[in-house]
């Protein structure tokens, strides 16, 4: 495993959050300590081993794709922090 | 008995008889609750109105008829609030519809009522987590309940709840029953559908029951499992058998698993499940130690998986269908991330930010696969016990409930709270705390953790329901 210093602004891009240069800091310090400790597994030889996504028995559950009636649009624009004619108004995207 | 402190099962006779109506147990859980420190209650809010007019019109006949139950704010109720213990949706969202458990609740009879405690996102082991409110133990208000489903655990053990809900990822079942004295249970990965409870890590989280008795648990449990199309994880797997015969063990094997008694491991903890151990033997079982070599690994692997699922999961709360949103932001990516800053507390960040880290270019074949890989061991781990043994014993948590903000500045010592619950939510395996015992100076509940073979609950309320049969632990009341 490598253990290379995180570049926390990075992955706080990446994960669509605006840290403060305080939190910066501080998750950065936190994590590293984190990393470090689950560094552990690199002590197991995995090589031969499979991944496990889930433990779950049921793979590839299907059913016939039957229309119906779902939460409707009123009830869903009721917790839209901001909607205008039925629909969700957000900053605009396309010049 | 005041009706607030009785089991479903008394509940149900009494209603049956006519001797109470449902509106009685709904009283008298309000007077419990406006009797009791705030903090202990559990609760984030109450509808009354709402359960008194259900219980107007319940049909006492069916299976949970008149019996009310609280819910952890992160599983849906048509029409109430599900803040998840977050700013981010906090006052600002209610649920435009049932989860499955809720609608097979209802379905049974029962009423919803009370929305409970969390930490955030269902993120934590004591409830501190927090945004919303604060929660403390009905055995020691200086110390915490346990979580991250606190709340519903402090619920039932102060006697302001019948039953709750609550949801496990790691733990916060379990963890959270062994602090505060009562039966939680974490059913088999696939056994209750998940649609309608904000998804946490999807690949471990389960919803379970919190009871004062192992019989309410399997009553619960019969009314939430089965296939849901909703939830293609569920499994199509028969429900747990009614309790059989309960006053002998004879024919059990009990496994011992050395790696639970180690370093770190209370000394008050230990003896107490020590004794309970010894008192299934008395029982009839015959106790066999086994090993789980893997369980040093737990939180290294847990970490990593269920940090990775949540940064994917909880990219949803993006501040545009629900929750909140930031006052003014200059373009949409601004609003992204200004929402997610101001909505999100600092362990969701630190969740969040890990997750992001270890499935990133360049980490992911180190860190996420990896630790798939080590998941595949655990599996592995519990199979070779289970050839062995029909159940295994030891501690839920390596030490009682501990001090308000004790944990707080070290997001790892934290962790480390969850070391003897992780491996049944990485295998799938269902998994029971309930009560075993006290410590003393301060007299803190502690809690015997069973696991059994995928879709074997019912040999975990076998178990649990004779050791219960046998001893008294589960009738103490914090007051």
């Amino acid at each position: 495993m490598t253990s290379d210093k995180i570049d926390i602004h990075h992955i706080a891009t990446l994960a669509r959050l605006e840290l403060s240069p305080e939190e910066e800091q501080l998750f950065e310090s936190q994590l590293e300590k984190i990393v470090d400790h689950v560094e552990k597994l690199s002590e197991l030889d995995l090589s031969d081993v499979p991944p496990t996504d889930h433990a779950g028995s049921v793979v590839n559950a299907i059913r016939e794709d039957i229309p119906r009636d779902g939460i409707t649009q009123d009830a869903t624009l009721a917790n839209a922090p901001q909607s205008a004619r039925g629909q969700i108004v957000v900053p605009r995207v396309i010049e | 008995m005041s009706l607030a402190a009785s089991t479903i099962s008394s509940l149900r006779s009494q209603l049956i008889s006519g001797a109470i109506h449902p509106r009685d147990i709904i009283e008298d859980i309000r007077i419990k609750i406006e009797a009791a420190d705030s903090r202990v209650t559990g609760y984030l809010s109450l509808d009354f109105d709402a359960a008194l007019a259900a219980a107007e019109s319940v049909d006492v006949s069916l299976p949970l008829g008149g019996i009310p139950i609280a819910f952890k704010d992160n599983i849906n109720v048509l029409g109430q609030p599900c803040s998840c213990g977050s700013k981010f949706l906090n006052g600002a969202y209610r649920s435009p519809y049932d989860a499955t458990v809720t609608a097979r609740l209802k379905a049974a009879g029962a009423i919803p009522l009370g929305r409970t405690n969390m930490d955030e996102f269902a993120m934590g082991s004591s409830t501190e987590n927090s945004a919303v409110g604060v929660t403390r133990n009905p055995w020691d208000v200086d110390r915490v309940p346990g979580g991250s489903s606190g709340g519903s655990a402090a619920a039932v053990a102060s006697r302001c709840a019948v039953a709750a809900l609550g949801s496990d990822t790691g733990g916060s079942i379990r963890q959270p029953a062994s602090l505060t004295g009562v039966v939680g249970l974490k059913p088999t990965y696939g056994r209750v559908s998940r649609y309608g409870l904000v998804a946490y890590a999807s690949s471990l989280d389960q919803i379970g029951p919190f009871t004062r008795s192992v019989a309410d648990s399997a009553t619960i449990l019969s009314a939430i499992c089965g296939s849901d199309e909703r939830d293609s994880t569920t499994a199509n797997a028969q429900a747990p058998k009614p309790l059989g015969d309960t006053s002998s063990l004879a024919g059990l094997r009990v496994g011992i698993p050395s790696e639970y008694f180690g370093e770190g491991l209370d000394a008050e903890v230990r003896s107490a499940v020590d004794a309970a151990i010894r008192k299934l033997t008395e029982l009839g079982a015959e106790a066999i130690e086994i090993s789980l070599p893997h369980t040093q690994y737990a939180v290294s692997t847990y970490y990593i998986l269920a940090t990775a699922e949540a940064s994917t999961n909880l990219a949803r709360f993006d501040g545009v269908r629900y929750g909140n949103r930031a006052e003014k932001p200059a373009d949409i990516l601004d609003l992204y991330k200004q929402s997610r800053e101001h909505g999100f507390g600092a362990e969701v960040k630190r969740r969040i930010l890990l997750g992001t880290y270890v499935l990133s270019s360049g980490y992911y074949d180190a860190y996420y696969l990896q630790a798939q890989k080590a998941r595949t061991l655990f599996r592995r781990d519990f199979d070779a016990a289970f050839k062995k043994v029909d159940v295994i014993a030891g501690p839920t948590s390596p030490y009682p409930a501990f001090i308000a903000g004790e944990k707080t500045d070290s997001p790892l010592q934290m962790y480390l709270a969850d070391i003897y619950t992780l491996s049944a939510n990485l295998a799938g395996i269902p998994a029971m705390s309930q009560p075993c015992g006290f410590s003393t100076n301060p007299a803190l509940p502690i809690g015997l953790q069973l696991m059994a073979k995928p879709f074997d609950e019912a040999t975990l309320f076998r178990v649990g329901a004779a050791y219960e049969a046998a001893t008294d632990w589960h009738l103490k009341a914090p007051f």
